[in-house]
């Protein structure tokens, strides 16, 4: 991968990976996310809460390891209670957002961008974006 | 794996203390939610009639799980200050009940304005949370009708942001509301307390027992229980039937499918719609009088 992105960056580009949930899946006393955090510097990434949840992995210490360095992006998703696990309205899932938030802050991740993809299925699209927005408004200004 | 443990409203079998503990023992329930005592509302009663309320429990082997107080039932845009009396009273009913745990609502919004009076809801919850907070006590937040707190949005606000609130969880008040209760309880659980056991369809704005309508009480228990090893109060709350302090709580004209000759008859059938359904679930009484699964 490496080669690509260094054309990127010599154009000015950064490249980030965006996880879904078979990063984490054990390939024997690793997952392709410690490869890719681990055997290149190259590499920068999106963390996607949602997916890193599925994954069963821990937010916060992806964040820690993966630091504000090689991470400009956060995707906030949340994973609902349901059992099948649908994405949901930021707030209304099981994941705990204000220390990711929190975190997020303190080592300078500049961007977080809300996601629910499922949204748009909804009869109420927006109402499910204000949910969202409204909820990160709140855990931003606090 | 979660430890559930019955407690109940069981003002709605009788309105007496006497009715209220025959009831509980009769249905095996080691756990009182106390609202109403011979028809006086709990923060209405004197220290002498607390304590007498303690005393009988105790010689039953009943235990107060949480007080069921009516503090934050009152519109917000009434002074702040009067109602902290009643709050102060709650505390004390809660120390001489020997409970740490007391149900509390965010006060009435009119007409839905959340953001407009947000930061008053907010700034009310934070100082009763200190001050509870001071005497070891742990205010619990119930989802409800009309109040800041009744979509699940407001409730994760609630719980995101007001630091030491801690969440009831009623999904017959959800769907009451159109609410999805998934959405409910995953906003809950960021500071889970309890849950209240009752139901509801939205439709026909119908009360019915643990079950039968929308609010997937079951999967919702299930929900709770993948999450937290703690004990965990499911606190029936039949309203099947007219019970006097009924008029207090929900103004709105109690329906429901079941005819019950009177109170007891209906607390009986809500007790026993729960216990089919933990069952259902697979869940089984333990030796401690726990469900567990």
């Amino acid at each position: 991968m490496e080669e690509p992105i260094k054309k990127m960056n010599a154009e000015g580009r950064t490249f980030a990976y965006h996880n879904h949930a078979k990063e984490f899946i054990d390939l024997g006393g690793v997952c392709a996310m410690d490869i890719l955090i681990n055997e290149s510097d190259k590499i920068n990434f999106i963390l996607d809460t949602y997916w890193v949840r599925r994954g069963k992995s821990d937010n916060i210490k992806m964040i820690k390891r993966i630091g504000a360095a090689r991470m400009q992006n956060i995707h906030l998703k949340d994973l609902s209670v349901e059992p099948d696990g649908p994405e949901c309205p930021l707030g209304l899932g099981v994941i705990d957002f204000k220390p990711i938030v929190a975190l997020c802050d303190e080592l300078g991740i500049s961007n977080a961008l809300v996601e629910q993809d499922n949204a748009a299925l909804s009869d109420d699209s927006y109402g499910q974006m204000k949910i969202s927005y409204d909820n990160m408004h709140h855990l931003f200004e606090e | 794996m979660a430890k559930f443990i019955l407690s109940a409203f069981a003002d709605e079998a009788g309105d007496s203390l006497a009715e209220q503990i025959d009831a509980l023992k009769a249905n095996g329930i080691d756990y009182i939610e106390p609202r109403n005592i011979d028809g006086k509302g709990i923060i209405k009663l004197t220290k002498e009639e607390l304590e007498h309320v303690r005393s009988e429990l105790d010689k039953n082997g009943i235990r107060v799980g949480s007080l069921g107080s009516p503090v934050g039932k009152y519109p917000i845009d009434e002074p702040f200050e009067v109602h902290l009396e009643d709050f102060k009273k709650a505390l004390a009913a809660c120390d001489i009940l020997g409970t740490k745990k007391m149900r509390m609502f965010s006060f009435f919004i009119p007409e839905k304005k959340y953001e407009e009076y947000r930061d008053e809801v907010l700034r009310r919850l934070n100082v009763m949370v200190k001050i509870a907070n001071e005497r070891g006590i742990r205010l619990c937040h119930e989802n409800e009708s009309k109040i800041y707190g009744e979509y699940p949005k407001q409730v994760a606000d609630l719980m995101n942001n007001v630091d030491g609130l801690y969440g009831i969880f009623d999904a017959a008040n959800y769907r009451m509301g159109g609410a999805n209760v998934m959405n409910g309880i995953g906003a809950t659980l960021k500071n889970f307390a309890y849950m209240h056991i009752k139901d509801a369809i939205f439709d026909t704005k119908t009360i019915v027992p643990a079950g039968e309508g929308e609010g997937r009480v079951g999967d919702v228990i299930d929900v709770i229980n993948g999450f937290t090893d703690e004990e965990v109060y499911l606190t029936v709350e039949p309203h099947l039937h007219r019970f006097t302090a009924y008029k207090d709580i929900d103004e709105r004209e109690l329906k429901g499918k079941y005819q019950f000759k009177n109170n007891r008859e209906s607390f009986d059938f809500a007790v026993n719609a729960l216990k089919k359904l933990l069952k259902e679930h697979g869940y089984e009484r333990n030796g401690n009088n726990e469900w567990i699964k």
